[in-house]
């Protein structure tokens, strides 16, 4: 039977200071740079399609951008390549980025750009109160599955990864 | 808002004639602050959009920013201990550095000094430099199962192949360090052995460190015997497998054991569903002188899907017809052994290890074994000798073999009849290992004492010294004794050789008995 919320094993000796090379890549300053681009070029494509209204676009920017994050750092869990013979097979990047440690700046800059993003998108449109559920809910999400707290629990059995042998 | 916006204008309008540079520069900061203010409350009143509930939440979101990014960095496992300046300059005062060495113990001490050292070169009989009379003493410590090691046709070989290839091959063997003997040596132990291919490694141990590692990783499972020698427990660790340990020789603990391993894999789905699977045993037991039962190892391998690792260390050339191990001994196609461990250093009398596999697992060790790729390969002279002892061992098994055989079951006859030891192994194993009874042990104790370990150390020394007296060279079993997993009890380790005669045997045999109840009549 599915729990509602467990806790996932993890055999990565996640105080070590030895460089993730799975994650390590979020460090610089170009993924910072190209975060933003993105959300950017995100806005101004969906600008363009014909008929569509700032709400619209905003919505669909926020939305696309919310399950971008939400896919790569806390959808998948492992690595594409062989790291450390399994050792981060069960987390997701999020929990592999920075060796497990939490509050680092760039977990800061990716938990602070959704919230902006939706930030400036209810200032520059008028959204109705279901877009702005939508939009809010999404926000909501990827924040929550960034907090310390949330640190490998897992919901509904999701991502559980394999278990260990007793 | 309107009166600010008109206090600021007034000042500004109302300008006096003195010193009218300061004055607008003045001025001018007033209108650019009141103008910024004016931007800051027309963007909060375009923001509220009249929906309070809205508003709300974006400044709670806005809280949550500064608060997170207001948040210092912590590590989830760490716990941290700041110290104050005076106390880190304390600790500094007080720090002494430990020794590189730390000092021996007594019993260390002991040991260090009584250790043996053979003068010349070693065999059945040796010199000791430590002796007081000089006189050969007849060497049953030595690994030398067919009296290989100081056999002259094998020496003089060696000797002149050393004109050739030099002394070492400086390099590893992917790295220009393969010789035309190593190929060929290779080969001669994958025909020799029945097997597919074979792969050599320049020292015995690290032959079990690489392969083991090589093919378990860290998602794999190993299910071990309990008496495996240190250098497989060492290889299985390395592998960070999870491991399983099944009493010693036990074939029902084992398939208990399979049984629950299979059960638990059972939910599994993706590229977990299938971890690989290894039993992995010894053929001749390095601490105890049994032998593992290949036969129902081999049935319970089919019937629970697992491969099998074996390490033949110090039962190549000494059990089968042939002298090829236990496959050889059992009558076992070599094939259904997956991993064939094997050492050229103890029956053969040369260096180095092998592994003997399929093609395809022994193609994959030339990249990915330890040993093979971060290591010199084996030298010349050795590989030469090494192919010239299994070339004697091919043309003639039955003069080396039968007396090995017969040397053994002599032995072990003669020693079982020696009150106050206890004599354990299989029977025609020539590694055989002779504790102290525990009645002999009671006997000896003072009323009220009881045996540590060390005492018992101690005793076999004395046992193992006296012998020596009588010109028989004996040695106490020596393990690292925090590292290995189960301790085995304090023996004597007797190897027999083929190159022993029948008195000489008889010889070893009265030597310990006299020595054993010299010692075991003194109370301690």
């Amino acid at each position: 039977m599915r729990t509602l919320v467990q806790r996932v094993a993890s055999v990565a000796n996640l105080n070590e200071h030895s460089i993730n090379p799975n994650s390590h890549w979020v460090n610089l300053k170009g993924s910072w740079t190209t975060n933003i681009v993105v959300i950017i070029a995100l806005r101004l494509i969906f600008g363009t399609i014909p008929w569509t209204t700032p709400e619209l676009s905003w919505t669909l920017t926020n939305l696309s951008y919310c399950l971008f994050q939400y896919i790569m750092f806390h959808g998948i869990i492992g690595t594409p390549f062989e790291v450390n013979q399994g050792a981060y097979d069960n987390l997701t990047l999020w929990e592999q980025m920075d060796n497990g440690e939490q509050y680092t700046p760039t977990k800061k800059f990716l938990t602070v750009v959704p919230i902006v993003v939706f930030l400036i998108s209810t200032h520059y449109s008028s959204y109705d109160i279901a877009t702005f559920i939508i939009n809010f809910t999404a926000v909501l999400i990827v924040l929550i599955a960034k907090l310390p707290a949330f640190h490998r629990v897992r919901f509904f059995g999701i991502n559980m990864g394999q278990n260990e042998l007793n | 808002m309107e009166t600010v916006a008109s206090t600021a204008s007034f000042v500004s309008s109302a300008s006096p004639v003195a010193g009218e540079t300061d004055e607008s520069s003045h001025g001018f900061l007033r209108t650019a602050w009141d103008f910024s203010f004016r931007m800051v409350l027309r963007y909060i009143k375009n923001s509220y959009k009249d929906d309070p509930f809205r508003t709300f939440l974006e400044v709670c979101l806005i809280g949550f920013i500064v608060w997170y990014m207001a948040k210092p960095k912590y590590n989830i496992g760490t716990n941290k201990v700041e110290l104050s300046e005076k106390e880190i300059d304390e600790l500094v005062e007080e720090w002494r550095p430990e020794p590189l060495v730390p000092a021996l113990t007594e019993f260390e001490r002991e040991t260090l000094d009584k250790a043996i050292m053979i003068d010349g070169p070693n065999g059945t009989k040796v010199r000791l430099a430590s002796g007081s009379n000089n006189k050969p003493v007849l060497n049953f410590a030595s690994y030398n199962f067919l009296g290989f090691v100081d056999s002259p046709e094998l020496g003089k070989h060696a000797v002149e192949s050393l004109r050739k290839y030099g002394v070492g091959t400086c390099g590893p063997p992917g790295f220009y360090g393969t010789l035309d003997v190593h190929m060929e040596l290779e080969k001669q132990i994958a025909a020799f052995i029945g097997h597919s291919a074979a792969i050599l490694y320049s020292q015995a141990f690290t032959t079990t460190l690489s392969v083991i590692p090589c093919f378990s990783k860290r998602s794999d499972i190993i299910v071990a015997d309990e008496g495996v020698n240190f250098a497989v427990q060492q290889a299985i660790f390395l592998s960070r497998s999870k491991v399983y340990w099944y009493k010693h020789n036990d074939m029902a603990d084992l398939e208990r054991i399979l049984k629950d391993v299979n059960k638990q894999l059972v939910g599994r789905r993706g590229k977990n569903a299938l971890p690989r699977k290894f039993i992995v045993t010894e053929g001749l037991f390095q601490n105890t002188g049994d032998i593992s039962p290949l036969v129902e190892l081999v049935e319970l391998k089919h019937r629970y899907k697992f491969r099998i690792i074996l390490d033949e260390s110090f039962s190549f050339g000494v059990l089968g017809k042939r002298g090829a191990g236990l496959t050889d001994h059992f009558n076992i196609d070599p094939h259904e052994i997956d991993l064939l461990i094997g050492a050229l250093c103890f029956a053969i009398g040369a260096s180095g290890g092998f592994c003997c596999a399929d093609k395809d697992l022994v193609e994959h060790q030339r990249l990915s074994g330890a040993g093979y790729c971060f290591s010199a390969s084996l030298p010349g002279i050795l590989t030469i000798a090494a192919a010239d002892a299994i070339h004697a061992l091919e043309a003639d098994p039955d003069s080396y073999l039968d007396n090995l055989r017969d040397n053994a079951v002599l032995l072990r006859t003669l020693l079982k009849r020696i009150p106050g030891l206890q004599i354990d192994g299989a029977a025609d194993s020539p590694l055989i290992h002779i504790r102290l009874a525990p009645d002999a042990l009671v006997r000896m104790k003072r009323s009220g004492g009881a045996w540590t370990k060390t005492d018992i150390d101690r005793v076999l020394t004395d046992v193992a010294e006296e012998a020596q007296k009588d010109g028989v060279l004996l040695t106490r079993a020596m393990y690292v004794d925090d590292h290995e997993r189960i301790l085995p009890n304090s023996s004597i380790r007797i190897c027999v050789s083929s190159a022993h005669t029948r008195k000489e045997v008889e010889k070893c045999a009265h030597a310990v008995k006299s020595a054993v109840s010299r010692i075991t009549s003194k109370k301690r």
